[in-house]
């Protein structure tokens, strides 16, 4: 057999032996990379961090809030009583003079 | 003019209870001052504030006990390095606006320091103060909007550091 009718031999045509698509169709779903599922419990978690952390934060921005305005209110009552006190003071000197 | 006498009725009756807030804005005036009070303080500012008074400190709880019921507290108070940093005619407008309220004292000092202390009524009860102190190197003013107990204001002298008043007949 000379080399050419060898290589046209070889190169042809056959047809699949039965089920030969199905097993390269298995093959490659089995391959196929699936997403991760992030667990319930874990997204669970987040969330409830993220919302702890979002009332500590307000809790925090309000009583920085309240303690200032704690400490204007007791700046404006010292300098509203000192006033008094001077005002008094000066009444109470003209009167006894 | 029954029409008339309806609308004076109404307009007694949407009076507001509280005293008015008085517009203590100078502009440029806190530049020219060395050091700047600025406290406004109004209604749900002052709840929050209130609620940081500690009960077991006589003054915040002296304190608590008269902001109660205010509606608001403004103070401004500029000092200045020197004499003659601000206009008289500041002085004028800030009573121009205290023109339905009732003056109660009125001290007027050689050396220029002028206070005068207003009160605003509703029938027996005081609804606002308001205390204007003018020396040469001092501004004040205060605007305390709502029911005030004077008697626990008045009662407050001591409590914050200074000294109970005594008069020159006490020493």
């Amino acid at each position: 057999m000379s080399f050419e009718s060898e290589l046209q031999d070889a190169l042809r045509r056959k047809a699949a032996p039965d089920g030969f698509t199905d097993k390269v169709m298995n093959a490659i779903e089995g391959h196929q990379v699936r997403p991760r599922r992030v667990p319930r419990i874990a997204a669970a978690a987040a969330a409830l961090v993220i919302v702890l952390g979002g009332w500590t934060i307000h809790r925090v921005e309000e009583r920085r809030e309240g303690e200032r305005a704690k400490a204007q209110l007791m700046t404006a009552l010292r300098l509203t009583s000192k006033k008094l006190q001077e005002t008094q003071q000066h009444v109470q000197d003209i009167s006894t003079r | 003019m029954k029409k008339l006498f309806v609308l004076a009725i109404l307009a007694c009756v949407t009076a507001p209870a509280y005293a008015q807030r008085l517009t203590l804005d100078i502009p440029g005036l806190a530049e020219r001052a060395s050091e700047v009070v600025d406290v406004t303080l109004d209604g749900p500012l002052l709840r929050m504030a209130a609620k940081f008074l500690s009960s077991s400190e006589p003054d915040e709880r002296a304190a608590r006990d008269i902001v109660q019921k205010l509606e608001g507290i403004y103070v401004k108070s500029y000092s200045f390095d020197k004499a003659g940093e601000y206009d008289a005619a500041i002085v004028d407008r800030l009573r121009a606006q205290l023109s339905s309220w009732k003056k109660i004292v009125t001290v007027r000092e050689r050396m220029g320091d002028n206070t005068d202390v207003y009160v605003q009524m509703r029938g027996e009860e005081v609804v606002g103060l308001a205390i204007i102190n003018a020396e040469p190197r001092e501004l004040t003013v205060v605007n305390i909007v709502g029911p005030i107990d004077l008697d626990k204001l008045s009662r407050l002298e001591g409590q914050f550091g200074i000294p109970k008043m005594r008069g020159k007949h006490n020493e």
